[in-house]
């Protein structure tokens, strides 16, 4: 069940402590308590997600770098954003109907 | 995309070490006037207390360890205990019939409160477990729960819980050769290439009689240490006495099943999940609040040492076939 459009804007959470380890990221939340590790695919989103970056955005990056279709692609990240968002490893910014413009 | 959680809440940490008695037989101490100064994990000691088990030292020293009266309680305590305290730089330990202790990190002063009752081995035991601990992580060491030695390719560790075999395995190692660099607890620092460095500790390692005796080494001439594991102190004569490159860490568990197996852990959650219960007195990282730089630490150490899981059988220990084992595999090209 997602919230989230491909207009959704994410950021991470700056009191996130991360490390790349080989392909992986391993991560840590003081706050809660917690550890996470990314596999190479959710890493490169991460690293993606350096700047605040729309859905859209990583999507079409994305699409660049692996062989994957378009719908697929989308539902995917979608679903993986949903995770990170549930363990509040980012947040979001604003949808771009909110978003002030730059 | 896939994201492996793990809580650190419900991580295991460490038991209180039990109350013991020791008499040891052996002594290097350098000594200056009434104290003595010792050397461990690279730090130099200064005690007033005499510590057989430590190697000389010199120089300028980072820790002095004296008697006298300590504290009743701490200011800004982050935990408290039936018998301890501690702060983000202090830790104050009551030991019934032993000692009382301080220790503080940014001074490296220990001071120490004997009972009139408490022997020497007492008094020490504590001392080389609990406190010499604290201070490691004061100085954001990880402390790992494991016994080391010197291979050809680099410094290899045995970690796991108590009764896992690490100072089995490490005295059947010393016989076939191997320089000891600690028994109990290693130290690792990551050095200006970002590589994970292992730190000599002293050259002692205790073991249980059943264990003395699959190493074939008396008791007769060990120190006794006199706890409900009733462990012997013994001198180790090859001890390395340099910082040495981590090469790989084995964490030593037990399985139902009659052979001997190593297994390279694949997922870095369970990888760093093993080094974060295996570090000593793993619950000082959050009552210090160094986690930060404790977890950096644990990730330099991830991204360059494999760490391999050997299952044995409990019994019978099959201690020839596990060193036979593990040192093919720590020889072999990866």
């Amino acid at each position: 069940m997602t919230t989230i459009t491909l207009d959704t804007t994410l950021c991470r959470t700056q009191t996130l402590m991360a490390s790349e380890v080989g392909e992986e990221t391993m991560m840590m939340d003081i706050n809660q308590g917690m550890y996470f590790a990314l596999n190479p695919v959710g890493s490169r989103i991460w690293a993606l997600l350096e700047q605040a970056t729309s859905v859209k955005a990583l999507c079409e990056q994305l699409l660049k770098e692996y062989d994957i279709d378009v719908a697929q692609c989308e539902q995917e990240v979608m679903t993986f954003i949903d995770q990170l968002l549930e363990r509040k490893i980012v947040s979001v910014v604003a949808h771009k109907a909110d978003a002030p413009s730059s | 995309m896939k994201i492996d959680t793990l809580t650190s809440q419900n991580l295991a940490s460490e038991s209180t070490v039990p109350a013991s008695s020791e008499q040891v037989t052996f002594c290097q101490a350098g000594n200056q006037g009434s104290n003595y100064l010792y050397q461990a994990y690279g730090l130099t000691i200064d005690s007033e207390l005499v510590i057989p088990q430590l190697l000389a030292g010199q120089g300028r020293s980072d820790i002095t360890i004296r008697f006298g009266n300590i504290p009743a309680s701490l200011d800004n305590a982050t935990d408290t205990g039936p018998c301890w305290q501690i702060s983000p730089k202090q830790f104050l330990l009551r030991i019934d019939k032993v000692a009382g202790y301080w220790a503080h990190g940014g001074s490296g002063e220990v001071l120490i409160d004997r009972a009139t009752e408490a022997s020497d081995d007492d008094v020490r035991t504590f001392l080389l477990g609990s406190i010499l601990g604290f201070l490691l992580h004061q100085r954001r060491i990880l402390p790992l729960h494991a016994s080391a030695i010197r291979t050809e390719r680099g410094a290899v560790l045995f970690t796991g819980h108590s009764g896992a075999g690490k100072s089995t395995t490490l005295g059947a190692m010393v016989k076939r050769g191997y320089a000891m660099l600690a028994d109990d607890v290693s130290a690792i620092v990551i050095d200006e290439q970002g590589c994970p460095q292992v730190l000599p500790a002293f050259p002692s390692s205790r073991l249980r009689a059943d264990s003395a005796a699959k190493l074939n080494r008396s008791t007769q001439d060990a120190g006794h240490i006199g706890t409900a594991f009733d462990k012997y102190l013994f001198e180790v004569d090859h001890f390395c006495q340099e910082v040495v490159p981590l090469y790989g860490i084995y964490i030593l568990t037990q399985h139902d099943q009659p052979k001997i197996e190593l297994q390279p852990i694949k997922s870095t959650v369970d990888k760093f999940s093993w080094l974060l219960v295996n570090t000593y007195r793993n619950q000082f990282i959050k009552q210090i609040g160094w986690e930060q730089e404790h977890f950096q630490l644990i990730s330099n150490v991830l991204q360059t040492t494999q760490v391999i899981q050997v299952k044995r059988p409990t019994d019978p220990f099959l201690l020839d076939e596990l060193v036979r084992q593990l040192e093919q595999d720590f020889s072999s090209n990866t």
